[in-house]
């Protein structure tokens, strides 16, 4: 991952106004994730086959 | 579901719903693809998920070469050349070839003579060829009856005199 964990923010009895900056990184934060997911697609390499569900990738040896 | 890239807002620019809702879309975009490219073991496939990584290792179960005789399952169109072989007293049989999965094509035998097994339900017998014969697959034994295997030899009266067989397939 290129970006750091994102910090909480704290409640005040004010409010909270939260910057662009901080909306900002918690959008890189999620294109990151989303980078990530990515590329963990498995491949089938020699003698494996692999069917995709919606509850996974399913590998089988030949 | 496919949810796109999520530009970056502005100074100034107001917390909207619709904003809200791109990044929860987004957020679940990249869970779904997670959950989707989950290894699942399959047939013959032993993963284990772990802290650094996942290991996927193959328990693939190694596939018997010879039969309960001890003979060894013919390959087809590879020759098999048999010395000259006489089986001592109290044993019928010589080595030779499984050939219960050459179900079609033919059996070409050189040298011999060769002893033929034919299984029925509860018992089997043997019966002989001569030498250099050619059988057409599968050999008709009727459906009560299996034909296990070719062997060299039948006791020290019937010496195997050295040749070989050949599964021919078309």
């Amino acid at each position: 991952m290129k970006t750091k964990e994102l910090r909480p923010i704290n409640p005040t009895p004010q409010g909270v106004g939260i910057s662009a900056e901080y909306i900002n990184s918690i959008i890189e934060r999620i294109e990151d994730l989303v980078q990530v997911a990515q590329s963990q697609k498995p491949i089938a390499g020699d003698n494996v086959t692999i069917s995709y569900t919606s509850n996974g990738a399913v590998i089988n040896a030949e | 579901m496919i949810y796109p890239r999520l530009d970056k807002v502005s100074n100034g620019q107001r917390m909207s719903v619709g904003l809200v809702n791109g990044l929860i879309k987004r957020t679940e975009y990249a869970a779904d693809l997670l959950r989707q490219y989950k290894l699942v073991a399959g047939i013959n496939i032993d993963i284990q998920g772990l802290y650094d990584g996942t290991t996927v290792d193959s328990t693939r179960i190694a596939i018997p070469t010879t039969d309960e005789y001890g003979f060894d399952f013919i390959k087809p169109n590879v020759q098999y050349t048999f010395p000259p072989f006489t089986a001592p007293p109290g044993e019928l049989l010589g080595p030779g070839l499984n050939i219960t999965k050459a179900t079609s094509g033919r059996l070409v035998m050189s040298g011999g003579a060769w002893e033929l097994g034919v299984f029925a339900p509860d018992n089997g017998f043997v019966t002989g060829f001569g030498p250099d014969t050619v059988v057409d697959l599968p050999i008709p034994y009727g459906p009560l009856f299996f034909v296990g295997w070719f062997s060299c030899g039948y006791g020290p009266s019937f010496p195997f005199t050295g040749g070989s067989m050949r599964w021919e397939t078309d």
